[in-house]
């Protein structure tokens, strides 16, 4: 993306800055939380070099945060637009928190209004999608609450092993749907 | 929704795997080949380069919809393997009508389905450029996902992006049991 863009941004609780090496080793402890009983399967284990691989090697077209509780550095999570296709206006959104103590208490929606402003305000895109397992009700739930709407659904898109699948929900929201929005609230 | 009659859409037509004679129309029919108007010698090397012996199994299987009767390539298809079970169809059509291309996507679901035991085959579209979004219910093909105003044209009109999705009907029976 053109001068790879990206600031700090601060919500009420949360602030968000661009990844950086030091954060390999708290993303590769994520996988080693107690189990989210909310989350259909484990995390699988990634080692902390196959991060600072990722971080190293990121494409031009990704944009990923740290999410950090306010007047703290540690990663508690990581946020990202991907894809991002300038001459179409579009992109892919993901977010994710570490620890399962975090999840459920609004943290992602403040989470979400900062990635959906940027991404629509000063990218100045028009469409973004994400895709969530179909099993996976509370981030279904937390995507609606933000405006996305479901947009489809994709048919054993993940394999589970011993001949089981689950589905993917591709989930979108338009520009003009987030500014409607958030005149109305 | 009425069915088409497929047997007789088909029969004029089958599906077999790349020879060295469709080089010729080779960029037509694979878009995404890079050999697109180069020599036959670099053709055939990438050809060469993208073709292997898998049994079903390459990540990227190559075929191509004949006419029966001229011998004629119509139209290639790509199954590129997103899993064990889920591949995206890429397709490239020779000027055709509209009944060939769709006789093409009902070859291709049979093929998925009956000679790779795929769960899902799909693909994707942007609106109103394609037959088979008229008729895609009557061939077995569901529509999974429209994201509204997702491509833009050559003059910036925002037009929605579709994937149509074909699920084996012995998946279809498993999940319901």
């Amino acid at each position: 993306m053109e001068n790879n863009f990206q600031p700090e941004m601060f919500g009420e609780r949360i602030w968000l800055r661009p990844i950086e090496m030091r954060d390999a080793l708290a993303i590769a402890q994520s996988a080693e939380f107690e189990r989210d009983p909310q989350l259909p399967e484990p995390v699988i284990p990634v080692s902390e070099t196959a991060f600072r691989n990722w971080i190293a090697s990121r494409s031009e077209n990704e944009l990923v945060w740290a999410i950090c509780r306010t007047d703290e550095q540690e990663a508690i999570g990581t946020a990202s637009i991907r894809s991002i296709d300038l001459h179409a206006r579009t992109a892919e959104t993901g977010m994710g928190l570490f620890s399962p103590a975090d999840r459920g208490k609004g943290l992602g929606q403040e989470v979400k209004t900062l990635i959906l402003d940027f991404a629509f305000d000063v990218i100045g895109l028009h469409s973004l999608n994400c895709t969530i397992d179909s099993r996976n009700l509370r981030s279904q739930r937390s995507v609606e609450r933000s405006g996305y709407v479901l947009a489809g659904s994709l048919t054993a898109n993940i394999p589970l092993g011993l001949g089981q699948y689950a589905d993917t929900l591709i989930y979108q929201i338009l520009a003009a749907d987030w500014r409607a929005r958030n005149r109305d609230l | 929704m009425n069915s088409l009659p497929l047997e007789p859409m088909i029969a004029p037509y089958r599906l077999r795997a790349i020879r060295e004679f469709d080089l010729e129309g080779i960029s037509q029919l694979y878009p995404e080949s890079t050999a697109w108007g180069r020599s036959v010698a670099e053709r055939r090397s990438w050809l060469q380069d993208a073709e292997d012996i898998a049994w079903g199994k390459n990540p990227k299987l190559r075929m191509v919809l004949e006419e029966r009767k001229s011998g004629r390539a119509l139209a290639g298809f790509t199954f590129d393997r997103k899993s064990e079970a889920v591949a995206m169809l890429r397709y490239g059509f020779r000027p055709s009508t509209a009944m060939t291309q769709i006789a093409g996507f009902v070859l291709a679901r049979s093929f998925a389905f009956d000679v790779l035991n795929l769960i899902a085959l799909r693909t994707d579209m942007v609106q109103g450029q394609n037959p088979l979004a008229l008729v895609h219910e009557q061939i077995g093909y569901r529509e999974a996902v429209r994201l509204r105003q997702w491509w833009r044209d050559a003059e910036g009109t925002a037009l929605d992006f579709i994937t149509y999705e074909a699920v084996n009907p012995a998946w279809e029976a498993k999940r319901g049991e």
